[in-house]
């Protein structure tokens, strides 16, 4: 079995002695970031309307009426690149034949 | 308002029905738009009916947004707020509360993406709630201890080989088809410039919990191979073979390395 000439004591043991030095990753993730993500999902046990970020008379933005112009994406997703075309098919005849079957 | 029955209206005469009957009628209005049925069954002080439930419409679906948003802040991003509130809004309405618990809700959320226009013009972006919501899970995962890898090197090679890696209650792996590991790290609120991506990479994001923090990491195939095949139940020697087979340069040792380090497994029973 190839694993077997792999995994050695040796293996382990180095493995071991990384996690020892080594301090978990990522550097991405500030502690003071997961704190802040740790309040706000604390917050999510409640009502969400009692952190006072609205009342419930002024929410016309989630009334749906007249509201098409919501339906277009102003994120950053145009930046990224990531809209339809970065992902054209090589064969969209089969593509618009998949999405028509679907 | 009251939620008591009009005076006037006597077609509900048992008590018990009429409350089951009514909160029927007001679960329906405040998660849809018809207040037909509901309104002969509402007296109001004062001011029209409709308007009195429409606060209580209101309050319920910019909650259950605002509690989307919370969970899925980098899907918010990318496709905008305005865009976020309708399609969360829509979510709501189709997909109500199952539990009577916040947190547990949006399990469904990628689903719906994934069934909407906006999954098919941004096809990663089914992917990227999917890990937001695998970091949610492992955020209220349950705690375990983490496994002691001074232990495992303690086996003997048999012993070692044999031994069955469990997966810690916070671990999740997501894997795509799209670069989300890199979208999802652009788009944190503090990254003020955003890059241009390169949508043809695939990836794998392993979430785990080392003590109380979320571990968030892009993982190689060969490495998320290992990581699936022990949650199938494969012993190590398996589980390397598996991810050898992906990628023969596997570094099993570094990967080792890492998950004992971001507590991606937790402690066997003797």
């Amino acid at each position: 079995m190839i694993a077997t000439a792999v995994i050695g004591a040796a293996v382990v043991a180095g493995a071991v002695t990384m996690s020892m030095v080594k301090t978990p990753s990522m550097e991405t993730e500030a502690p003071g970031k997961e704190q802040c993500y740790g309040v706000a999902k604390a917050g999510e046990n409640g009502c969400a309307s009692a952190n006072g970020s609205h009342t419930c008379g002024g929410l016309a933005t989630i009334d749906k009426s007249g509201q098409e112009w919501m339906l277009v994406e102003t994120g950053t997703c145009l930046k990224m690149g990531g809209q339809m075309e970065a992902f054209e098919d090589p064969k969209p005849a089969e593509a618009a034949k998949a999405a028509r079957a679907g | 308002m009251s939620l008591s029955a009009n005076p006037e209206t006597s077609a509900l005469e048992l008590p018990e029905l009429q409350l089951q009957e009514l909160q029927r009628r007001f679960r329906a209005s405040v998660l849809g738009e018809d207040d037909g049925p509901v309104l002969p069954l509402v007296a109001a002080a004062r001011g029209p009916v409709a308007a009195r439930i429409a606060v209580y419409r209101n309050t319920v679906q910019a909650s259950l947004t605002e509690v989307l948003a919370v969970a899925f802040p980098v899907t918010r991003r990318v496709v905008g707020e305005q865009f976020f509130a309708n399609l969360a809004g829509r979510f709501a309405t189709e997909t109500p509360p199952r539990l009577p618990q916040l947190s547990a809700y949006g399990g469904d959320f990628a689903a719906f993406i994934e069934r909407e226009d906006v999954g098919r013009r941004l096809p990663y972006l089914a992917d990227v709630a999917r890990l937001e919501w695998a970091r949610g899970e492992a955020y209220f995962a349950a705690d375990a201890k983490p496994l002691d890898a001074a232990r495992l090197a303690a086996l003997s090679p048999a012993e070692m080989e044999s031994t069955v890696f469990k997966w810690h209650p916070a671990t999740r792996l997501t894997t795509s088809a799209f670069p989300i590991y890199r979208i999802w790290e652009v788009n944190q609120l503090d990254v003020a410039d955003i890059p241009r991506v390169d949508m043809g990479l695939a990836q794998s994001v392993l979430v785990s919990r080392a003590g109380s923090r979320l571990v968030t990491r892009a993982v190689e195939p060969a490495d998320a191979a290992f990581v699936r095949a022990t949650a199938a139940g494969e012993n190590l020697a398996e589980a390397a073979s598996l991810a050898l087979a992906v990628d023969a340069a596997f570094d099993l040792q570094r990967a080792l390395g890492d998950h004992f380090i971001n507590g991606t497994y937790q402690d066997w029973e003797t």
